[in-house]
């Protein structure tokens, strides 16, 4: 079996432009890791919780939310805690554990309350969450 | 029908045994290919919330992926588009029966399960089996009828530019596809700070290089003398990775681990998974 010589010494321009456009597209990839390596500030996961508008799809009684990690590190396992504080005085708590949210990112679930939390005071917050 | 010559063609006569091993390898190159994605429980788990668009996607891809795949290794020799299309089909539907009979006999799969869960999970895992099946011919090449034309398909087939980089593309693929599924190529990236991002960029062009351009494999490239070395990182070498990167991502996506994360964390799992997949492609002509 003969071995190929594949690479010619004479080759077609577009293997040219081919190669220098990957050249270009992996100088791009290491400028942009590079940067992020030079600012990352190594800030510990911070959320911002928010609750999305309830809609006809969503089943009473569960309060979908977003929470995003505004910081450069990872968080895994994150709880989330919500605190309904029904109008007859008692405190009804639901949560839920995300497995990542990541840097800069922001992971959607839902909390399941016993009764549509409409009325008396909802809080939803971000409770813990553990190093990847 | 695969056959294996193409004087059964001409002759008209159908060869049962070429038919029945042509079938046979195609099996086993599915089990050999597909196996730890069968037993992969993230892929499972793909079977059942995977979004059903892009499962879908995943499967229109996947035929014109096969036709390529069967006109340049294949099963068998085909000569024309029609027989290439053939074999593909074949191929999917070893795929899926393979997918089947494992599944069943693992336990994944049981009765009473809805339609939805049980076909989302088949067909997730029929198109790696499907590529199995096809590289069947070049991985499990033990072909004692030497009648000249049925050597290893990619050590010998044609190397021009863009079968080249379509080989480096199918090698991406074959090491990339089994690690892609699993958590932990998201989770890697999590631990990951951009130093070790750089520093895995920097492993991955330095293996692919080494691999194929440089060490000079069994099967790998014999660069000739006037060739000068950075021609060959232009020429091959980059592209190669760029493609590497490509079907990582490709993977990644398919596999719906991009939800809502931002570039910034995208980014890395991409280069992570790009490590497997950049030495699959390098090493093409050695693995496939």
């Amino acid at each position: 079996m003969a071995r190929k010589k594949t690479p010619s010494a004479k080759p077609h321009p577009v293997e040219w432009a081919l190669g220098v456009a990957s050249s270009l597209l992996v100088a791009i990839l290491i400028a942009i890791v590079g940067y992020e390596a030079a600012t990352n500030s190594g800030s510990q996961p911070d959320f911002v919780v928010f609750r999305l508008a309830p809609t006809d799809a969503i089943p009473k009684g569960q309060v979908r939310f977003k929470i995003t990690n505004i910081a450069d590190t990872t968080a895994a396992a994150v709880l989330v805690r919500g605190e309904w504080r029904r109008p007859d005085g008692i405190t009804e708590t639901a949560e839920t554990t995300l497995d990542y949210v990541p840097a800069n990112s922001s992971g959607e679930g839902a909390l399941i309350f016993s009764a549509d939390p409409a009325a008396g005071d909802l809080s939803v917050r971000a409770a813990g969450y553990a190093d990847p | 029908m695969p056959v294996a010559k193409t004087e059964a063609h001409t002759s008209g006569e159908w060869d049962g045994k070429a038919f029945t091993a042509g079938l046979g390898r195609g099996f086993a190159g599915a089990l050999i290919f597909a196996l730890p994605m069968f037993m992969t429980m993230e892929m499972w788990e793909l079977g059942f919330y995977m979004d059903r668009w892009r499962l879908l996607l995943l499967l229109i891809v996947n035929v014109p992926l096969l036709i390529l795949l069967s006109d340049r290794v294949g099963f068998e020799q085909t000569s024309t588009w029609r027989d290439a299309s053939r074999d593909a089909a074949i191929a999917f539907a070893i795929g899926i029966v393979s997918s089947v009979a494992i599944l069943l006999a693992v336990g994944v799969l049981k009765a009473g399960q809805p339609v939805y869960e049980i076909v989302g999970k088949i067909a997730v895992q029929a198109v790696p089996a499907s590529i199995g099946a096809l590289l069947g011919r070049s991985q499990l090449n033990g072909d004692e009828s030497a009648k000249g034309d049925e050597g290893d398909p990619v050590q010998e087939g044609p190397a021009d530019y863009s079968g080249e980089m379509f080989l480096m593309a199918l090698g991406a693929l074959f090491l990339g596809l089994n690690v892609a599924p699993t958590e932990e190529m998201i989770l890697l990236s999590f631990k990951m700070s951009p130093w070790h991002v750089l520093c895995v960029i920097v492993i991955s062009l330095a293996v692919m290089h080494g691999f194929v351009y440089a060490v000079s494999f069994k099967g790998g490239h014999e660069i000739g003398d006037k060739v000068p070395a950075w021609h060959i990182v232009v020429r091959f070498t980059l592209p190669g990775y760029v493609i590497a990167l490509l079907v990582s991502a490709f993977c990644l996506w398919i596999f719906e681990r991009f939800s809502g994360t931002s570039a910034s964390a995208i980014l890395p799992a991409v280069v992570v998974l790009g490590l497997p997949c950049s030495i699959g492609a390098a090493a093409a002509r050695l693995i496939l």
